[in-house]
């Protein structure tokens, strides 16, 4: 049998096109699932008493940083700017997410952040694809 | 390490194929752990048949079991990296129409599972499996 009709090598060529997509849709999903808490101080003082019941340290600092870290990335994925970084950000919190929050729920209550962990890992090496900021710079550099 | 290397971080991409594998472990692991309660119980596929007769699917008694082992086998070819530019192409097909039939009106936090196998799907329809997938092995022949 033909090989490449199991493969399908030839939809290699839209990589950037669903980075692009992908990329899109997490940072989108980020800004909005904390921009209730960084424009809501009461929102954000509900997201420390979260953080404060799931027995993380320093809830007062942590919910913050959580928070604007999470929007920042969610900024730099949309744009495609620092993407590795941005994605080793978006691992790292949603593994410390799973761990401190979600690790006696069940899988299905583990997918929404263990997704953007495992999304945040692809970013972190793939990288952003050819529509992207970094992608300009990089050929402008050249 | 240069300043643009830092800023960059193009050294990461070594790990692609790993983050690739990881990827279609976490994918896969959680659609067959997702799937298995509703191809091995009747009662709870006879649950998820009302659920899609609710949803407005047509033929639910025929669309529900197809859907569910649909997902399953998906499930399984993502974790073996068998054939993952069909399967990443299934995949965003099937919640695509999760999406249109199930969760149009739902909020975006609630969209968030359903929407992200989608485009999980579509990246794996165009990275494919990364080289620790059986597909690596097709594609250049070896057994």
């Amino acid at each position: 049998m033909n090989r490449d009709l199991l493969v399908l090598p030839g939809l290699a060529r839209f990589t950037s096109l669903a980075l692009l997509a992908l990329r899109l849709l997490t940072g989108g999903f980020l800004i909005h699932g904390v921009w209730d808490n960084v424009t809501s101080a009461q929102r954000m003082d509900e997201f420390v008493g979260f953080l404060a019941t799931n027995g993380f340290p320093a809830p007062e600092m942590l919910a913050p940083l959580s928070a604007w870290t999470q929007l920042i990335a969610g900024a730099l994925l949309v744009l495609g700017l620092l993407t590795r970084w941005a994605g080793l950000i978006i691992a790292l919190t949603f593994v410390v997410a799973v761990i401190g929050v979600h690790w006696y729920q069940s899988f299905r209550e583990w997918w929404p952040a263990i997704a953007r962990a495992a999304i945040g890992f692809v970013f972190a090496t793939i990288g952003p694809g050819g529509w992207s900021l970094d992608a300009m710079l990089a050929r402008q550099r050249r | 390490m240069t300043p643009r290397a830092l800023l960059f971080l193009p050294a990461l991409a070594r790990f692609a194929d790993a983050a690739l594998l990881a990827l279609r472990l976490i994918t896969g692991g959680f659609l067959v752990w997702a799937m298995w309660p509703n191809i091995s119980n009747a009662e709870t596929m006879r649950e998820v048949i009302g659920y899609f007769a609710a949803s407005g699917f047509v033929w639910p008694e025929f669309f529900a079991p197809l859907s569910a082992w649909a997902q399953f086998a998906i499930g399984i070819a993502l974790i073996l990296g068998l054939l993952t530019r069909w399967t990443g192409l299934l995949l965003a097909f099937n919640f695509t129409i999760g999406m249109i039939m199930v969760h149009w009106h739902d909020s975006f936090r609630d969209q968030w599972p359903a929407l992200s196998l989608l485009f999980i799907g579509l990246l794996l329809a165009t990275t494919g499996g990364g080289r620790f997938a059986i597909d690596r092995r097709i594609e250049t022949g070896r057994r």
